[in-house]
């Protein structure tokens, strides 16, 4: 339940404060994606409903029903097939493939609206707020490795 | 391999193919547009509706954030502005000041030779512009003074170093500015290579500097200058020469100019109540 409440809270945000900072939903750091990443990795089994709902947040919040939920269970299922053969064991090895797997959903978001609508790539934006996601992750794993060594 | 282990795999094996469904629905949903699509949009009006004060509250916030993001940008540029302007602000206070130096030592001159000086602008107006030419050709501007301010026909216009028109018609409260660009528009102008007396015709896109002679060394760059026999209106930039050929005349080059100005970027103008 407090995933889904967080995930909630963090769709809202980014749908609100952060689209207002990027302009365009295209170019926002993904809070969700980086939650969902964080709170899957650790867990033996990804649950589908959790990419389907927090998907289904952004996309009641930006009218792109399918959109945000297709990108969230492509992730979902990457982390599956990655973590049924490796080990995240480094916060290095995470966040590489942290980074392999959020480009990989902004790219496939990108291409499913492009084919949809036009909206012109601006590589400057989109870099600085993937760069952002990626800070906010290190960040996450500073707090979370912090965390585990209190426990 | 045990049998657990590949019940194991059969059973992720699925889960995956479970995955590339869902994935593959949500993509045909999102290119079906099924919110507005007439069998389902019922649900999601009810949703909507259900959601309304969040979205608007999500809304709100976005374009909140967003104006104060773009006021913040905007404000900084404006910063940046005023300190380049406050620096060319000083430039000028010190031509001012050399300049007003000038004046007392050109006044102890003549009275020492016994020649009067001449007079200096010292009445300008400020003009916005209201009004542009609405054949697209920029033949003339309207703007926002008239007799109530003093204005009169002939008076100079001008932006920054450029020459704009000359005020051709004057209203209760407003006068229309005849440009550089107008072919009823012809002023004494010359040269700076050659500092001769010519003739400038207004016209659009170029003008025309008429009477040159075949043997006048005017260039394609030079600069086209206002000027005034009485020497009291300065040498503001006209245009400059585009091109200088020979045509069929004998006497006179076909001289022609691209004018300065732009009228469609003017937000004000000065006008010198001084006329040619």
């Amino acid at each position: 339940m407090k995933f889904y409440i967080i995930s909630m809270l963090l769709a809202f945000i980014q749908a609100s404060v952060m689209t207002g900072l990027f302009v365009s939903n295209l170019y926002v750091p993904d809070l969700v994606l980086l939650y969902l990443f964080l709170h899957t990795s650790k867990q033996e089994k990804v649950d589908v409903k959790k990419p389907l709902i927090s998907g289904l947040y952004l996309d009641l919040m930006y009218d792109t029903f399918g959109w945000n939920i297709s990108g969230k269970l492509l992730v979902s299922l990457l982390l599956e097939i990655f973590k049924s053969r490796w080990e995240f064991a480094t916060r290095l090895s995470l966040m590489i493939f942290y980074s392999f797997v959020a480009l990989l959903e902004h790219l496939f978001r990108y291409i499913l609206f492009r084919l949809k609508y036009y909206y012109p790539f601006d590589l400057r934006t989109f870099s600085l707020g993937f760069f952002l996601e990626l800070f906010l992750l290190y960040l996450l794993t500073l707090f979370i490795i912090k965390k585990n060594a209190q426990a | 391999m045990t049998h657990i282990e590949r019940s194991q795999q059969d059973m992720s094996k699925k889960r995956w193919i479970v995955y590339l469904l869902l994935i593959l629905l949500n993509i045909s949903l999102y290119f079906s547009n099924i919110s507005s699509s007439k069998y389902f949009s019922f649900l999601f009006d009810i949703l909507y509706s259900i959601l309304m004060p969040v979205i608007e509250l999500k809304t709100h916030l976005a374009n909140t954030v967003s104006d104060s993001l773009n006021r913040y940008i905007y404000l900084v540029h404006v910063e940046k502005t005023n300190r380049e302007l406050s620096k060319q602000l000083q430039e000028l206070y010190l031509y001012k000041s050399q300049l007003r130096t000038c004046e007392t030592s050109l006044k102890n001159l003549s009275e020492l030779v016994g020649v009067q000086a001449q007079n200096y602008i010292k009445d300008i107006v400020f003009a916005g512009i209201v009004g542009y030419d609405p054949s697209g050709m920029d033949t003339f501007v309207l703007i926002d003074k008239g007799k109530d301010q003093g204005m009169e026909e002939g008076f100079v216009v001008f932006f920054k170093d450029k020459f704009v028109g000359i005020v051709d018609k004057v209203f209760g409260s407003s006068s229309r500015v005849r440009t550089v660009y107008s072919k009823d528009l012809t002023v004494s102008s010359t040269t700076a290579a050659t500092g001769k007396s010519y003739i400038y015709k207004g016209g659009w896109r170029y003008g025309q500097l008429l009477y040159v002679n075949l043997e006048d060394p005017v260039e394609k760059g030079d600069l086209v200058l206002l000027r005034d026999n009485k020497k009291i209106i300065p040498a503001f930039i006209i245009g400059t020469v585009l091109k200088s050929e020979q045509r069929n005349d004998q006497f006179f080059k076909r001289v022609v100019i691209l004018p300065s100005v732009d009228i469609r970027k003017l937000e004000y103008v000065v006008v010198i109540k001084a006329k040619l």
